[in-house]
């Protein structure tokens, strides 16, 4: 009888730390990044201090702070009013384990691309789109040029002239939102592909060999679409095609190929 | 296999703060151990 007590409260409080975990991990993967993220790292360092005053036996400091916290609650609203209002808004708005997009935003998402990809290959202009799935692609998008805007297909239109800027290298996006521009993707070592294909082709390739991101290329030379996924191209036909093969790659990742 | 072993490794110090503070958390809320050691403000 004791040792199934036991068991349970030994069960009890793994999935309360578990749940606990869970919770802090995500508090601090929607603060990070943000202003707050400072000023949460400006309040630990002050209850590290609180600690080591107790321990160090440093009273007067010790005191200080006490009454410092004490009134801390209010000032900790006020400061972080914005993003709890931020927070309890996305909180509202979405699955409570799903923080991805609604199916039919990403397949607006994936209108957007299809639309833009055709139009670049009509004008003979190449083009390289990395849809970022689960693993982050944080090293690739610090490469390139930092643009947070909702995706379109005359935003990416505009990304792939040739008088822009941001031309060269990737575009990678996330959800709803194109991240950044100009970013520079590995490129495949495969012996198979790498003397025949182009550097776009093989920057494609590089990437998906790495991450489980989904790439969406133009060839400016024969204006053909390509789509990459875990280092091999899909073949793509036609729009609907295209539309057909980012709906199985991004809404349904985990039954991987394309038919 | 990419995405799982990325994930050990992707946001690895938020997530280890996220434990400790976890952790913490729990031993403040149920254990006199900690409670013994700190004299924490009301």
């Amino acid at each position: 009888m004791n040792v199934t007590f036991d068991i349970y409260t030994t069960i009890k409080a793994v999935l309360e730390i578990l749940i606990l975990w869970l919770v802090f991990y995500r508090i601090l993967l929607f603060v990070e990044g943000t202003r707050s993220f400072h000023v949460l790292k400006g309040i630990a360092y002050l209850i590290i201090a609180f600690f080591l005053f107790q321990v160090l036996g440093l009273d007067t400091l010790n005191w200080l702070l006490t009454k410092i916290f004490a009134i801390s609650v209010i000032g900790v609203l006020v400061i972080f009013q914005p993003e709890l209002r931020q927070g309890l808004a996305r909180l509202g708005q979405q699955h409570l384990f799903n923080v991805g997009l609604e199916e039919s935003e990403m397949m607006a998402v994936c209108e957007e691309i299809t639309t833009a990809v055709y139009r670049l290959s009509k004008n003979r202009l190449g083009c390289l789109i990395a849809i970022e799935r689960e693993l982050k692609l944080k090293t690739y998008i610090e490469s390139g040029i930092a643009i947070d805007a909702k995706i379109s297909a005359e935003l990416l239109q505009s990304i792939f002239h040739t008088s822009s800027p941001l031309h060269d290298g990737g575009v990678i996006s996330r959800g709803d939102r194109i991240v950044a521009a100009s970013c520079l993707f590995p490129l495949t070592e495969n012996p198979n592909f790498s003397k025949i294909i182009g550097t776009r082709h093989r920057a494609a390739l590089g990437l998906t060999e790495q991450t489980d991101a989904v790439v969406v290329m133009v060839s400016e030379e024969t204006q053909e679409i390509s789509v990459a996924e875990d280092g091999r191209f899909i073949p793509v036909v036609n729009r609907e095609r295209l539309i057909s093969v980012l709906r199985d790659l991004l809404l349904k990742p985990k039954k991987g190929t394309a038919a | 296999m990419k995405v799982t072993k990325a994930w050990f490794t992707q946001n690895l110090a938020l997530k280890v703060i996220a434990l400790v503070l976890a952790i913490f958390t729990w031993l403040y809320l149920n254990d006199e151990i900690l409670k013994s050691l700190f004299t924490f403000p009301k």
